[in-house]
């Protein structure tokens, strides 16, 4: 029986009220015997509301300290001895009346040694020294009922003492006697030849102990103490039958096995049958759902089977009956004694009478059955107590395969495809067209610049190959438009596709064109103000950055709930599973109905936060939906370039704008105007000019301020530095221009709460020397702004995983020098670099034309100088337009 | 309206300590002494050192002997006390130049005592390792300090003497001895024991051995659910 079920062992958890709790968990190392032993003593003292509440605690600080325990447990014995050796000590200076202190000292070290467990960081010097006076009081409680000296009192309640010189009762099965079925025999534990233990009848042990006055007093006072605790030891007494072996009816041997921890107490060592101290005696509603399905797919039912336990053994409705119409307090039952509970058993026997009519005949949804498994209960069946819920073999192996990717379905890639998946990423498409299959939806939560959005691509290419004629929506933030429009092109050219923004498609043209697009791209914004996309029924509906909805009550959020779609998927870099009060919104889109209501989370939420395993069963909840890798996972890293480049595209603010459409006609007329060689310094100047612009309005102007809003480029600074914020990673920022390094250090100090450093070309060795250090050593230095020259080379920066490139060099080889100095060879850290160009833009064209260029030779050195020379006066000022189509 | 006694008697303290302190000159030449005193104001801090002298009151014929007694412990005046076993006798000095001889002589416990608290020992038994250890459990107090029945003698086996003047049994100097007797007893509980001609251990080995006998004889006894040899060795082999 034993090695069938799942070792368990015993962690101690500190709840949010400061109370200290005994928790089972599965064991991480394989179960010894003694400590299981001492594990179950120790919990059942725990849990015995009758004796003191730290009991327990003075129990396991007398055990053996050979036996190994978790590491929590094991910090709260030697807690507990530290006591027990200062209560001796100090009684041998002040009797019985001592009240041993618990030192700074002592604490200190204390803390110094504690191990993680739940709750553990509460577990504070106030804690510790309440729980000290907690096992004084234990102490003395204890041996004001025992009235023996503290060294035998110790002797009496430890669980591993020794055994020898003891008075012993044990009890049987006697399955041959009817009516007496259990049988009692009390003996003495005399020390025999080479130390061996000899068990004899206490008549005997008087007769052999004659001469040894101490040991004989111990065990006839160790029998006066029990009977002074107990009636029923008491009677036995009297009648003299505890001197010898007897037959108990099942009365009486309940009423043993119910006292048996009072006679421990007293100094009686007890054996038991096993299944008493494994028992949980309750009754209770056993639901396993999902054992074996109808059909695979969304609208797969499950099964639910319904059967009433216990001690894990089946029992029939008939069988209840017998047991309930017996008054003894004990059965048998299929070989087995269990205890018997009538109220318990009672309570059991309606909710399974309950359960039985709610359950349609026609079997649970996915949806249905993973909720329930969540709620662990049965909804309508009021009280949820004595149900347990588990997830059946095929339920299982589907959980299983969800969270798990490696282990999923093998889904051909689609044809078209013109991407190379990276291991992890096919991984994520298998994920993907499993949970669709299923009918869910997913969380895509990889880490920015895993490549989420080539995975996402890839699924819905797939879904098109598939047959789906329906078209997919993807909902993407404005700043992020560009990268989608440029993804899909490259990875999917097969997809035709639509964007519906200002920059695109307007309204109209997309409803006249959607039905022949496979897929349209719109923004947040847009959802909100045009009803029609609500009305029109799409196959995959995808949102990108879905942070943007966690807060339910927006009209944004409520807008992008009303989408219709077959499927649901969200994309964000952010560690969804630590918001938790986030996670609803994403789920309601994703999976409505699977977290219950916002109310009804809210509430769940609030009953976890006092028991951490209400924590572990919501992860379990959620985890299968929910797709995040890291970068620095071992799997993953394996998989990745040492540096992976990303654009980010930026948006003028409206003040930016208007300055650039200025300043592009004011470069048309100077242009139109000079002659000759004097254009080429004049494109030249105006180049610095737009970049300054682009930055911040406030640089081209030369004034102070920086006002973030001013700038799209700052704005999206933010947003990003709050993601690697996130992380609690590093990040290097490089600009060419001096005069921008403090107000973008400003921004940076606002997002990681701390300033970080400035390296500029002017700067003595030593403070650059010093700036360095600060970065790679101190922790709380988060960013570093440099510019591309003085950063350029010479440089070990290190610290940092995250490279942005504020403005662009549009030299390929000096913007790589200077992203290098993240790297050191043969290390195996991944570099995310980010270029920033703002859309629509001289800074998008240059970027396209030296793309283009590069297209066709790998290695081009170019410039913006060598990229504008050669262009017509009209090829120039188109570079310069602000236009976004 | 000073009673006599007291006029004549009045002598400060510090003359006291002058004269004890002189007296255990002279005397520490020839012998070794054993002097008591008290410094606090308890005389005995545990509960059956505050008993003895609680039980002192039943003694006195002249209860105003007793509070100088105590002041006669407290100024050092008890230079020698020793306690035996059913005897106790000290040096006490007083208005003479030597000091008084005191010499209280206690009776042995009486059978018929002697075996009731044996009984009632054996109802607490658990408690009986801590008197072995040296201490005196106060659930022992009920059987030990019982009027009569108890380890106290009663007054009639309790005798008095002192070579002081005073006419009554129970003189300032007696009563100083049996204060000193009760600092003794707070240390030595066992001297309780002593003072009745008896040993702790072997009071001890008494109850035991009744207890015993007790379960000996208990052990004999068959009921009906008493299983045979068989099924006992069968179930639990033993």
């Amino acid at each position: 029986m034993e090695t069938a079920e799942q070792a368990l062992s015993l962690i101690p958890a500190v709840y949010a009220d400061n109370s200290l709790v005994l928790e089972w968990v599965p064991a991480e190392t394989k179960a010894v015997a003694a400590r299981t032993e001492l594990e179950h003593r120790i919990f059942s003292l725990f849990e015995d509301k009758k004796r003191h509440k730290f009991l327990w605690l003075l129990s396991l600080g007398v055990s053996s300290q050979e036996i190994p325990l978790t590491p929590g447990f094991s910090f709260l014995r030697d807690f507990a001895r530290l006591f027990v050796r200062e209560a001796r000590l100090d009684s041998a200076k002040k009797g019985a009346h001592s009240s041993p202190c618990l030192t700074r000292s002592m604490t200190e070290s204390l803390l110094y040694e504690r191990p993680p467990f739940p709750g553990s960081g509460r577990m504070e010097g106030s804690f510790l020294s309440s729980l000290w006076s907690e096992l004084g009081g234990a102490l003395r409680e204890g041996l004001a009922a025992f009235k023996g000296t503290l060294d035998e009192y110790i002797t009496a309640i430890s669980p591993t003492g020794s055994h020898a010189d003891r008075v012993h009762f044990h009890m049987v099965e006697n399955p041959l006697d009817v009516d007496k079925p259990f049988a009692f025999l009390a003996t003495y534990s005399a020390t025999g030849e080479a130390g061996r233990l000899r068990h004899i009848l206490l008549s005997s042990a008087v007769d052999e102990l004659g001469g040894d006055k101490r040991k004989l007093l111990g065990l006839l006072a160790a029998v006066r103490r029990v009977a002074e605790k107990s009636a029923f030891i008491r009677g036995l007494l009297e009648s003299g039958e505890l001197f010898q072996p007897i037959g108990l009816t099942v009365k009486e041997a309940h009423v043993f096995l119910s006292e048996a921890l009072d006679y421990e107490a007293a100094g009686i060592l007890c054996k038991v049958p096993k299944w008493w101290n494994k028992r949980k005696s309750s009754f209770i509603l056993g639901l396993t759902v999902g054992k074996t399905t109808t059909r695979l797919g969304a609208d797969a039912l499950l099964d639910l089977d319904m059967r009433i336990l216990a001690d894990g053994e089946q029992l029939s409705l008939e069988e209840i009956d017998r047991l309930l119409a017996q008054t003894e307090p004990m059965a048998m039952l299929k070989g087995k004694w269990v205890t018997i509970d009538h109220e318990a058993l009672l309570r059991v026997k309606t909710q399974f009478e309950q359960a039985k009519k709610l359950v349609a005949k026609e079997g649970l949804s996915i949806k249905e059955a993973i909720r329930l498994i969540l709620d662990q209960r049965m909804p309508g069946l009021g009280q949820h107590v004595g149900v347990e819920v588990s997830a059946g073999e095929w339920l299982e192996s589907v959980m299983d395969k969800l969270k798990n990717p490696a282990k999923g379905g093998k889904q051909k890639l689609p044809k078209k495809l013109s991407a190379v998946l990276r291991p992890y990423q096919e991984e994520g498409f298998q994920w993907l067209c499993f949970l669709s299959q299923l009918g869910f939806g997913g969380c895509l939560a990889d880490d920015m610049g895993l490549g989420k959005t080539v995975q996402i691509i890839s699924f819905l290419l797939a879904r098109k190959e598939s047959g789906e004629k329906k078209p997919h929506l993807v909902v993407v933030p404005t700043s992020l438009l560009e990268n989608w429009k440029n993804e899909l092109s490259r990875f999917a050219p097969t997809l035709s596709y639509g964007v519906l923004h200002a920059s695109g498609m307007s309204s109209d043209e997309a409803q006249d064109a959607l039905g022949g697009l496979d897929l349209l791209v719109t923004t947040y914004g847009m959802c909100n103000r045009l009803p029609w996309l609500s009305e029109t029924r799409f196959d995959c509906i995808v949102l990108d950055e879905a942070q943007a909805i966690k807060n339910a009550s927006t009209a944004q959020a409520r807008a992008v709930k009303k989408l219709q779609g077959v499927r649901r998927f969200v994309m964000t870099g952010t560690p969804v599973e630590n918001r938790l009060t986030d996670l609803w919104s994403l789920f309601d889109f994703v999976n409505p109905g699977l977290l219950g209501t916002s109310a009804e989370f809210r509430d769940y939420l609030q009953k976890a936060e006092n028991h951490p395993g209400g924590y572990g069963r919501l992860r379990q909840t959620v985890s299968p939906y929910i797709l995040r890798r890291m970068k620095t996972d071992k799997n993953i890293i394996a998989d990745l370039p040492e540096k992976t480049e990303c654009r980010v595209y930026a948006d003028l603010s409206k003040k930016q704008a208007v300055l650039y459409r200025h300043l592009a006609e004011k470069l048309k007329y100077d242009l139109l105007r000079a002659k000759g060689p004097a254009k080429r310094g004049i494109v030249l100047a105006y180049i610095i000019k737009f970049k300054q612009l682009c930055n911040h309005p406030d640089q081209y102007a030369g004034a102070s301020g920086y006002n973030v809003d001013d700038s799209g480029k700052f704005m999206r600074l933010a947003e990003l530095c709050e993601k690697i914020h996130e992380d609690r990673e590093k990040v290097l920022v490089f600009t060419q221009f001096t005069e921008i390094m403090e107000p973008v250090s400003d921004v940076l100090e606002g997002v990681f709460g701390s300033r970080g450093v400035c390296l500029s070309g002017d700067m003595p060795v030593a403070k650059r020397k010093e700036a360095v250090n600060r970065f790679q050593n101190d922790p709380s230095v988060r960013s570093f702004v440099l510019s591309v020259r003085a950063g350029g080379v010479g440089l070990n920066l290190t610290a940092a995983s995250q490279v942005i490139h504020f403005d662009r060099w549009w030299n390929p080889a000096v913007e790589n020098q200077a992203t290098d100095r993240a790297f050191r060879i043969g290390q195996d850290k991944r570099v995310l670099v980010h270029k920033f160009i703002t859309a629509g833009t001289v800074e998008e064209k240059i970027d396209k034309l030296i793309e283009a260029k590069k297209a066709l030779a790998a290695d081009v050195t170019d410039s913006a100088e060598s990229v504008t020379s050669g262009l017509s006066d009209r090829e120039i000022i188109s570079l310069f337009s602000y236009g976004l189509k | 309206m000073s009673r006599y006694g007291e006029y004549w008697d009045y002598v400060s303290s510090a003359e006291k300590k002058a004269r004890a302190a002189k007296a255990v000159k002279s005397l520490a030449k020839t012998r070794k002494l054993a002097p008591v005193s008290a410094n606090t104001q308890d005389i005995a801090s545990t509960w059956w050192g505050r008993s003895w002298i609680k039980n002192l009151v039943g003694y006195a014929d002249y209860s105003s002997r007793l509070p100088r007694g105590r002041t006669y412990l407290r100024t050092g005046s008890v230079i020698d006390l020793v306690v035996e076993s059913g005897r106790i006798t000290a040096l006490v000095t007083g208005s003479q130049a030597d000091p008084y001889e005191v010499s209280i002589t206690i009776s042995p416990l009486i059978t018929r005592t002697h075996n009731k608290l044996v009984e009632k020992c054996r109802k607490s038994i658990t408690s009986l390792s801590a008197l072995m250890a040296g201490e005196f459990p106060s659930d022992l107090e009920k059987s030990f300090l019982a009027r009569g029945d108890g380890l106290f003698p009663s007054p009639r086996e309790i005798r008095f003497d002192c070579t002081c003047p005073d006419w009554a049994d129970m003189c300032k100097h007696v009563a100083a001895s049996l204060y000193g007797t009760a600092v003794h007893l707070d240390e030595r509980p066992e001297l309780f024991f002593i003072l009745r001609g008896m040993k702790v251990e072997d009071f001890v080995g008494t109850v035991i051995e009744e207890e015993a006998r007790e379960v000996r004889k208990k052990a004999k006894v068959k009921t009906s659910r008493v299983l045979s040899k068989k099924d006992s060795k069968r179930l639990f082999g033993v």
